[in-house]
């Protein structure tokens, strides 16, 4: 029995001398890419990488590091985020940021389900009663009757409401809008809805292109794709 | 194989060795560098010098040229490209500087995929790409938090794998929410005794020595890298 013991221990030692020999052959002298490299070629090789193998490569090393958070790097990996969104977060295009900073904005701006004046305010609303709407309303909605384009509401910095010219729907109110959040703890958000008037409170959510969405039972705001707007839109502080 | 053009000259390469390799003109045209010369009427009698390649390197381009110069399929090139660039990293270096010595643009794209994919590769863990290149850490562990705390958008990865053995070499503290099943009986301090207290988005199913005993626990990040890995099975998954 001992000399069974004896056995399965000496070949676990040879075993674990084998895979420490291969080990040695594998790796005999790898050099630092960007020692051998130099900057320009790394940055070539670097710009191959995806977002966040990009990102994680700022960890690497201190020269890796200045490397990876290069402009040259970043601004593609901006342009490939933004393609298809539908609001470019104003905090990104601020001037004088690096275009690394300018992603990670974005991305966590993207996340954001917590909508402030400037969302409201920077964006044209798209308005349409929900099935559950009576038909009265439906009736006079051209989402549903396909008689004309989609209903717009605009928000403005005063806190009031409007629609365009000749919309069935609006009577001529005047209509007022606010943004009701609560916090508790460290910044978690208890509960957080759009009011406009008196009506149902809606409930704000965010899309995969990153436009908005409030709704309540009865109609519902999608906030229309503005892209091209110059500067970007939305709040110009990082909003958690 | 008929060939509309009558001049398939030879052009002659001395190496930094003093060497000289022959290869044909139209697939060394596939180098800026030499294209550039034969344009400016250098004699074909006399070889080109390159004094940055050397033989060994010279005579992979080359070869490398003329199957790109040659008629093959778009599969058997690609084949025949794969097999070419399984080369250990210290050539793959050398290539990388030789071709862009010389210009050669596809090459180039090539080889620096290739590096792109060796990092890209290792699965999101800064800790491995050091190890794949023999790299210094020369960042304290607060210096790296801070940096990967302004792109805390890097952290939500969906899938990591990291294989650790045996519980006793392993320290950890679980902390936070679990799913399902009671904590393992052995709960092992942490490490470096700190713990996030913001949440921490990832969370790990530990599988033990029994595979189906899985479970899930929320740990915080920085734990990950300053383990030693060997043996368990960590999946990281993002949280819901």
């Amino acid at each position: 029995m001992e000399e069974g013991l004896a056995l399965v221990v000496e070949r676990k030692g040879k075993k674990r001398k084998r895979k420490k020999m291969r080990e040695d052959r594998g790796r005999p002298f790898c050099q630092d890419p960007l020692d051998v490299l130099g900057r320009d070629l790394m940055l070539r090789v670097l710009n191959n990488l995806d977002a966040r193998s990009l990102a994680l490569c700022l960890v690497v090393s201190r020269t890796w590091n200045r490397v990876a958070s290069s402009d040259l790097l970043w601004t593609s990996k901006c342009e490939e985020l933004w393609c298809g969104k539908a609001h470019i977060p104003r905090l990104s295009l601020v001037q004088g940021i690096s275009k690394l900073d300018a992603y990670s904005l974005s991305v966590m701006d993207g996340k954001r389900n917590r909508i402030m004046r400037d969302d409201l305010c920077d964006h044209v609303w798209e308005f349409h009663f929900t099935k559950a709407a009576p038909e009265y309303w439906r009736n006079l909605d051209p989402y549903w009757k396909g008689n004309g384009p989609p209903m717009h509401r605009y928000f403005h910095p005063d806190g009031s409401q409007t629609a365009d010219p000749g919309d069935k729907v609006w009577g001529g109110h005047e209509s007022c809008y606010s943004i009701v959040t609560s916090i508790i703890g460290e910044g978690k958000i208890r509960e957080h809805y759009v009011r406009i008037n008196r009506w149902r409170p809606l409930a704000v959510s965010r899309k995969q292109d990153w436009s908005w969405e409030m709704t309540n039972n009865l109609f519902c705001y999608s906030s229309i794709p503005d892209a091209y707007k110059e500067g970007g839109t939305g709040p110009l502080f990082l909003v958690m | 194989m008929a060939c509309s053009e009558t001049t398939t000259r030879v052009l002659k390469l001395k190496t930094s060795d003093n060497e000289v390799v022959e290869v044909e003109e139209k697939a060394a045209l596939q180098s800026e560098i030499i294209k550039g010369m034969v344009a400016d009427g250098h004699s074909t009698d006399d070889a080109i010098p390159l004094f940055n390649v050397e033989k060994k390197t010279l005579a992979k381009i080359v070869e490398w040229l003329k199957k790109h110069a040659s008629d093959v399929s778009k599969d058997e090139l690609h084949k025949w490209d794969a097999d070419f660039l399984d080369v250990d990293t210290d050539s793959l270096y050398d290539l990388l500087r030789a071709s862009n010595y010389l210009g050669i643009e596809v090459l180039l794209g090539q080889l620096t995929q290739k590096v792109a994919d060796m990092i890209a590769r290792n699965q999101h863990q800064p800790i491995k790409i050091r190890e794949l290149f023999n790299i210094k850490n020369d960042f304290t562990p607060e210096e790296k938090e801070e940096i990967l705390k302004e792109n805390s958008w890097v952290r939500s990865i969906s899938t990591i794998r990291i294989r650790m053995q045996g519980w006793e070499s392993l320290k950890l503290c679980m902390q936070g929410s679990y799913k399902g099943t009671k904590m393992p009986s052995k709960s092992l301090p942490l490490v470096n005794n700190s713990l996030q207290k913001e949440n921490p988005i990832i969370q790990i199913v530990v599988a033990v020595k029994e595979p189906k005993a899985v479970r899930s626990y929320n740990i915080s990040n920085r734990t990950m890298e300053s383990q030693k890995s060997e043996g368990f099975v960590l999946v990281f998954v993002d949280s819901p």
